[in-house]
């Protein structure tokens, strides 16, 4: 029988073993490492910078309103590239109007059937009017040649500017329609089936269906005008209807101005460089989501239909956490910067969501991964944010 | 580290600032070191491979470091046990640790006394690599402030007062937290050992 204290010493000899071949770190190494880290600590916080300009920025409600403006502008713009096409001769020929319209207006809906947000668009050329259902009194006209956004809050006759950087040629509905009808002639990827007439509302209307492994585009056509009405994109990720399309639609010029109306207060709120949103932005949103919005777990999805519909969800979970005005916005903005990362996700192949129920800090549950452009490994984000590089067959399953 | 000296880091942290970064490495750069080398080994060649990553993960993730969720140190060695636990899935450690155990159940002796404390291993055994394999890979499966106490206390021997200034907490909790932390190593060690020697766990 043994003491406690020979119970400490012995216990101490046996966790002791580990030190066999005892060895001081190496120094040299370290100093290496410290300048190596210092500098990638000092990058990541460089591309932050972004977010610092949303921080000096929010103090102005009018400010707030076209940041929010300009999110949701990257956020809807950025889902529509439409790769691949058909080969439906009838289908183009029903479409071919659209190649030759001047404007287009339609409303656009974004998630299941009876719970959207409504984004109604006005197109004319490079330029788009619209109004979001939850920004009530917010009108956004957006220049996408120039890359400019004018908001204009009319309750308070205030307007801010807002400068995009980094979108890339971002192309308008019109073009968006008017480059499927192009692709759909020649290109065999996807398969087109006439589903014929189908009743909506008492009217019939032509169907198309066109669909690959990744993503259903359904197109309903009136047969008198042989024009779309409607059009839908479902992906594995969202659900996304055009509605309401009319086109050749006459619409006043003045509409689409970016001259300031003469009683408007105005505001010059800077530029938004999205090139240089980065995977600690989206670490940033999936804290607050989980934090704020989740009440402690990350969602069950990160879809466009999750994110547009969480509006007063985030606004519930602010109130929880008592922040002020201004740190309310200011969160608010630093989530949807990172939504940013998603929506124009530079990786390759696909990035991989599996936070579903994942209690936030639970360091060993990968929540997502992606392989990041020209990389041979993957990164992985755990639950407690956390990141690492993994080799493709270290992956999750 | 005191908490006023780990708030002014984290909050420089959150700011970007080189200074608060550096002064982060400076004071757990070679503590990270040690505990790696315990847990993989001072022999073994990725060491400085899972400190590198262990050191760019965190930098890379810094700014969103939130003190009240923790001490910057158990943020920052949580890091380090992901990089010790992914290089150990990319190796084939079984063949390493099903020796081990081949040995463990070789032995001559009540080998459960020993881990229970009621008799103590003779020397031979105490210096055999086979045993350093198993103990590292039970403490590999601990938790994070199990790790640290037991260290500190059964291999750097440091007293239960300068344990409890270094995480924070009175030395009451110290003394409670380590007799939780022996008792989930004795259990993971007998789990370890009692399993078949091909199984299939990796960490070392």
């Amino acid at each position: 029988m043994i003491n406690n204290n020979q119970n400490d010493k012995q216990f101490a000899s046996l966790l002791s073993t580990i030190e066999s071949g005892k060895t001081s770190p190496d120094e040299r190494f370290l100093v290496q490492l410290r300048e190596l880290s210092a500098h990638e600590f000092e990058a990541r916080s460089a591309k932050s910078e972004a977010i610092s300009f949303w921080r000096k920025i929010m103090k102005s409600k009018i400010i707030k309103f076209a940041a929010t403006a300009v999110i949701i502008v990257a956020v809807i713009i950025g889902i529509n590239y439409f790769h691949g096409s058909g080969s439906s001769v009838v289908l183009a020929e029903v479409l071919q109007p659209i190649l030759h319209a001047r404007t287009v207006t339609m409303d656009i809906l974004v998630g299941s059937e009876g719970r959207q947000s409504v984004i109604h668009d006005e197109v004319m050329g490079s330029r788009i009017r619209r109004t979001v259902s939850n920004l009530p009194d917010v009108d956004i006209i957006i220049d996408l040649k120039e890359m400019k956004v004018l908001s204009l809050v009319h309750a308070e006759k205030t307007a801010a500017y807002v400068k995009l950087e980094g979108l890339g040629d971002m192309q308008n509905y019109l073009e968006w329609l008017q480059k499927i009808v192009v692709k759909m002639k020649d290109i065999k990827a996807y398969q087109i089936h006439d589903q014929s007439l189908q009743q909506i509302d008492g009217y019939e209307y032509h169907v198309f269906v066109a669909e690959n492994n990744k993503e259903t585009i359904t197109i309903w056509v009136d047969p008198e005008t042989t024009l779309p009405v409607r059009i839908a994109q479902k992906t594995p990720n969202m659900q996304l209807v055009c509605n309401n399309l009319q086109f050749d639609v006459d619409l006043d010029e003045s509409r689409f101005s970016l001259e300031i109306p003469e009683d408007y207060k105005v505001q010059e709120a800077g530029k938004v460089d999205f090139k240089n949103v980065v995977e600690s932005d989206f670490i940033e949103t999936l804290r607050i989501w989980a934090e704020f919005i989740e009440d402690g777990h990350f969602p069950d999805s990160i879809n466009l239909e999750n994110v547009v519909k969480l509006g007063p969800k985030i606004d519930q979970g602010f109130k929880r956490a008592n922040l002020s005005e201004e740190q309310e916005t200011e969160t608010a903005m630093r989530w949807a910067q990172g939504l940013v990362f998603i929506r124009f996700f530079k990786g390759q192949g696909q990035w991989h969501y599996a936070g579903k129920g994942v209690e936030f800090g639970d360091g060993a549950t990968p929540i997502f991964w992606y392989q990041p452009k020209d990389s041979e490994t993957w990164r992985v984000i755990y639950g407690d944010l956390s990141v690492t590089d993994v080799a493709p067959e270290d992956l999750p399953e | 580290m005191d908490k006023d000296a780990e708030r002014e880091i984290a909050i420089g942290l959150q700011k970007g600032d080189r200074q608060a970064w550096l002064r982060l490495y400076e004071a757990y750069a070679r503590r990270v070191w040690t505990n790696v080398a315990r847990l993989m080994g001072y022999a073994c060649p990725a060491v400085a491979d899972v400190v590198q990553e262990t050191f760019l993960a965190a930098a890379r993730s810094a700014r969103n470091f939130d003190p009240g969720r923790g001490m910057l140190w158990l943020w920052l060695w949580g890091i380090a046990r992901r990089q010790i636990a992914l290089h150990y899935r990319k190796q084939d450690a079984n063949v390493i640790l099903a020796q081990a155990k081949t040995w463990w159940h070789s032995l001559d002796g009540q080998t459960i006394d020993w881990i229970d404390e009621k008799a103590a291993p003779p020397p031979d055994v105490l210096e055999a690599s086979e045993l350093a394999t198993l103990v590292r890979s039970a403490l590999n499966q601990l938790p994070a402030d199990y790790q640290t106490v037991l260290m500190a206390k059964y291999i750097d021997g440091q007293p239960t007062r300068e344990i409890a200034q270094n995480v924070q907490c009175s030395s009451d909790a110290v003394t409670s937290r380590l007799v939780r932390a022996k008792k989930a190593f004795r259990k993971a060690f007998k789990t370890l050992t009692q399993s078949a020697p091909a199984g299939k766990e990796v960490s070392l």
